[in-house]
């Protein structure tokens, strides 16, 4: 068993820790029975800024009532409603506004309204109760909490690294991969075909192309610095390097130093920070954030114990985008900036054009309406003013002080300037086709009546085929989500979303719902999956496929061939769920999680599903591999040619942790496991060759026991390349990394070079061995390693 | 508690009854306590963050959905309270020096003689892989969740942390 777990946990369970009167039980239900009049009873535990805040808290139905009637009596400008071009009557009313050109009166207008409703509220939030805890993740996937400290992790049954069961039994050897089978170098999976993705490794063919500490900024590792992580702190550098593929042996060709860390007067400082980039003929252009910050520090007392310390303080932050010319490999130039009020929501490359998504709320105590900048989105790289007739007043959003800014970029001209267009609302989420991007995000209401919550989830629509965005209406759905990118897509004009309602605890379910390029409702199906959420979906031309889980995963088969009455056809019942799914050589591929039929039981899975029959989709081959998780980013998910696939995984045994049974009487190498330690990898019948690298890294020793007897966990990640012949799913080839996290794959020629991260670690007291990460290449047809470039 | 009783219990309690509540709470109030105490280092902070989020459980009962348990809901609320105020502390101005909690020394060492000194030698986020996985039982996946970070990044994180503890503690 895991003995560092267990003894930190009693550690912890039996440390002093007395409960204080208040959080007695007999005291919390006096408390609750007098809900509305809860104050602290220990005044003199509760800071004196708490009580200074409880009080603007209290004031703040006042502030939010008096703004509420100014705006009745018409104290502020008026906006005019105006339909944006491109709706029709027949859509649904939509209440939102698209101001005059040139006038940004109706913007403030608009602003100060939404700000008032969004302070009336929070008001409400206040009186009635917060709804804001749902960050953490749904309850119910919570369900099952307590049984087991690691619910998640099975028990160890097998040695370390043997994690195949598959019962796949290949009919025929495999056929060994070579270049002109799965087409010469893979490309980013993406969502929408000819929509490319921002990504942190990419290849045109020739080089790789790599952002190292991708999304790292020192304003989260300064934080840190101050809980006197000494060790591990210094300044994080991001790094974009060009790497020579060299056959499997890959090679530095040149390295950008990109953190561009600027300390300044009162310690502010200005950072970047990518988070990814695009490869677009010569250009790289990478996406990511400037922030200014100041930098935090530590408070001593006189004997210099440190008794407090204060974080960094965000100033201002923007959405950057940085293009560089790579025509030379070994010196990239630096082309130019363009910076976007906010931060940066997502990015797509479309048509030539970089597409832009950011949101941005205005600073309301620096706002003065008469100067535009002060409440206005940039977006260009000297600070010029999203145009007032591209701005779009969204009038039923209630936390609408926030602008989405939908920009466009000629990446066949870049020194042209972005084009864009702004909705006063929120959102986090885009999807994008080619012809239009849809972003889509959800804010609460609270309705007086039946005294409740209401959550709505707003999806607005852009056409970006045009010079700029253009805003194209909005549907709203009431208690409903949506799970991710893959949940939407359009086609033949219209916009297709699989989107799970829930009502309260005890009514939810699933359905499928078709919008017509004006965003007027078309046609849903009946509800699906009642009481289960939607873990994933695929769209494949008229047909969806949706995963649902509770204890199961039904895949159901859903006919929208007639876009007014959407129907469910079939359905396939088996333990586990699909997170991700990919149609593959005629068939469905399904990668996530397996079980049994009491639910999960810590195994990945690979499914084949036939679907030539809508009507019965039906699983017929799987791969599972032991202590498992496969990656379900779409971007982890590598095609090869019509009929192969990459996938990666992480595996991780808890239960390693092993005790000498005796210390006194055990002779070496004798430890106590669940299960016996000889035991080796399966061979199975269609594995190839028998050196395969995978098992030679299961097979390991533990390793010595150290001065306690103990071994240490195994974790790392792996990759394996499959193919779909026949019905079947045939292991072509695959490699692990003990204690490293995978990030991506990608296969150029005959090799596979994959992407990982190394954590820092504490050799010793005093020896910090940095993070590093690596490519490593591999023989594409035997999973042989050929050569490793750490970064 | 059978389960009988606790699905009655549950039953009262989303009807809005506060006793019923407080039985549900009586058998979690001190690992609950503990969870936040080690989340936020100090009592007051942990103190109010209990308070706050069990105030805030029992107006947002509804949200209880069946399938979890009560305690599984309780602490998850929690730790988001807990995640909320660390985030804020960093936000914030140094604190008043002339605070009297200071002067009363309850900024130091809070939790047992030994345990909390152990881990604020953690990182912020080692600290809180380690609570959530230790004292509120949540999985890596979880975690990873929470933290915005890779299941797999979680559980080297902790095994690597506890381990730390664990060596710290031995040398003790």
């Amino acid at each position: 068993m895991n003995n560092d777990y267990e003894i930190v946990k009693e550690k912890l369970e039996n440390a002093d820790a007395p409960l204080p009167e208040s959080l007695k039980p007999e005291a919390v239900v006096k408390r609750l029975e007098t809900e509305g009049a809860w104050v602290p009873a220990d005044a003199e535990t509760t800071k004196e800024k708490k009580h200074k805040k409880g009080i603007i808290r209290r004031f703040t139905p006042l502030v939010a009532a008096a703004a509420v009637i100014a705006l009745l009596i018409g104290v502020l400008p008026k906006v005019t409603r105006n339909k944006p071009s491109g709706t029709n009557n027949g859509a649904p009313d939509r209440n939102v506004t698209q101001v005059a050109p040139d006038d940004y009166s109706a913007v403030a207008a608009a602003l100060q309204k939404n700000k008032a409703r969004s302070m009336l509220s929070d008001a409400i939030d206040d009186i009635f109760g917060g709804f804001g805890y749902f960050g953490w993740s749904k309850a119910t996937d919570l369900a099952g909490w307590g049984e087991e400290a690691y619910a998640e992790e099975p028990a160890a049954e097998s040695a370390i690294g043997n994690h195949e069961k598959s019962n796949s039994a290949p009919a025929t050897a495999p056929n060994t991969a070579d270049a002109a089978e799965h087409g010469s170098y893979s490309e980013l999976n993406t969502v929408e075909k000819d929509v490319d993705e921002t990504d942190v490794i990419r290849t045109d063919g020739k080089y790789i192309y790599v952002l190292k500490n991708a999304g790292s900024s020192n304003y989260y590792y300064r934080f840190y610095g101050a809980w006197d992580m000494v060790a591990e702190t210094g300044t994080r550098v991001q790094t974009f390097t060009i790497v020579s593929p060299n056959d499997g042996d890959p090679a530095k060709l040149s390295e950008t130093k990109l953190t561009l860390t600027e300390e300044g007067a009162a310690e502010v400082v200005k950072e970047r920070a990518y988070t990814g980039f695009y490869i677009y003929g010569n250009y790289a252009v990478l996406t990511g954030s400037e922030i200014r910050f100041t930098s935090g520090g530590m408070q001593y007392d006189e004997e210099g114990q440190y008794w407090d310390f204060y974080g960094n303080v965000e100033i201002e932050s923007k959405a950057l985008v940085t293009v560089y010319d790579i025509t030379d490999k070994a010196a990239p130039v630096h082309v130019r900036d363009l910076w976007f009020s906010g931060n940066l929501l997502e990015t797509r490359v479309v048509n030539g054009r970089l597409l832009a998504v950011s949101l941005w709320a205005p600073d309301f105590d620096v706002i003065t309406y008469e100067d535009a900048g002060t409440f206005v989105p940039c977006a260009g790289s000297d600070g010029e003013l999203v145009p007032a007739g591209n701005i779009t007043v969204d009038e039923e959003a209630t936390d609408a002080e926030q602008y989405l800014t939908v920009s466009l970029f000629d990446l066949n001209n870049v020194s042209s300037d972005p084009q864009s267009a702004s909705v006063l609302g929120s959102a986090w989420d885009i999807y994008c086709s080619k012809n239009a991007v849809y972003v889509y995000g959800s804010h609460s209401r609270y309705r007086l009546l039946s005294s409740d919550w209401l959550s709505v989830l707003d999806v607005h629509k852009l056409d970006i085929t045009g010079d700029a965005p253009a805003y194209v209406g909005k549907a709203s759905f009431e208690d409903a989500e949506v799970l991710n990118d893959y949940a939407l897509n359009e086609y033949n004009g219209n916009l297709r979303l699989a989107l799970h309602f829930f009502k309260d605890w005890t009514n939810r379910d699933n359905a499928v719902v078709v919008l017509g390029p004006d965003m007027a409702e078309l046609g849903r199906t009946e509800a699906f999956g009642k009481g289960e959420d939607i873990k994933s979906v695929r769209y494949d031309g008229d047909l969806a496929y949706v995963v649902t889980f509770r204890n199961t995963d039904p895949l159901f088969a859903i006919d929208l061939s007639d876009p007014a009455n959407p129907v469910i056809r079939g359905e396939a019942k088996l333990p586990g769920y699909s997170s991700y799914l990919h149609p593959v050589g005629g068939y469905m591929v399904g990668v996530g999680y397996g079980g049994t039929e009491e639910g999960l039981d810590g195994s990945g899975k690979i499914s084949l599903f036939d679907v030539t029959d809508p009507d019965n989709p039906t699983e017929i081959d799987q791969i599972v591999l032991d202590d498992t998780t496969f990656m379900s980013d779409h971007k982890a998910f590598v095609p090869v040619g019509d009929d192969g696939f990459i996938v990666l995984y992480h595996y991780y045994n808890d239960y390693y942790w092993v005790d000498v049974v005796d210390d006194a009487e055990t002779d070496e190498g004798e430890y106590e496991t669940d299960e016996p330690a000889t035991e080796v990898a399966d061979e199975e019948p269609g594995d190839v060759d028998a050196d395969e690298p995978s098992t030679a890294t299961a097979d390991e020793e533990p390793g010595e026991p150290d001065d306690y007897g103990r071994y240490e966990a195994k974790y790392g990640c792996g990759w394996i390349y499959v193919r779909v012949e026949n019905g079947k799913l045939v292991k072509v080839s695959s490699a692990e990394r003990g204690s490293e996290d995978a990030n991506r794959a990608l296969f150029i020629g005959e090799n596979v070079y994959f992407y990982t991260h190394a954590y820092g670690y504490y050799e010793s007291d005093d020896e910090y061995v940095p993070d590093s990460w690596l490519i490593t290449g591999y023989a594409f047809a035997n999973g042989a390693e050929k050569g490793s470039l750490t970064l | 508690m059978t389960d009988e009783a606790y699905s009655e219990a549950v039953r009262r309690m989303q009807a809005g009854n506060a006793k019923a509540f407080g039985e549900l709470y009586a058998e979690l109030a001190e690992p609950l306590y503990r969870f936040a105490l080690s989340y936020l280092g100090q009592p007051a902070d942990a103190e109010d963050a209990v308070q706050e989020a069990l105030l805030s459980a029992f107006r947002n009962r509804h949200t209880l959905r069946k399938g979890t348990s009560f305690k599984s809901w309780l602490f998850t609320i929690t730790a988001n309270r807990c995640r909320d105020m660390l985030r804020a502390k960093t936000r914030v101005s140094p604190v008043d020096p002339e605070d009297p909690a200071l002067a009363e020394g309850s900024y130091d060492q809070p939790f047992g003689e030994d345990a909390g000194a152990l881990l604020s030698s953690l990182d912020a986020t080692d600290r809180e892989i380690v609570t959530l996985s230790v004292l509120g039982g949540y999985t890596g996946e979880e975690i990873g969740r929470s933290l915005g970070m890779k299941p797999a990044t979680v559980r080297s994180r902790l095994s690597r942390a506890l381990k730390k503890l664990r060596e710290e503690w031995e040398e003790q």
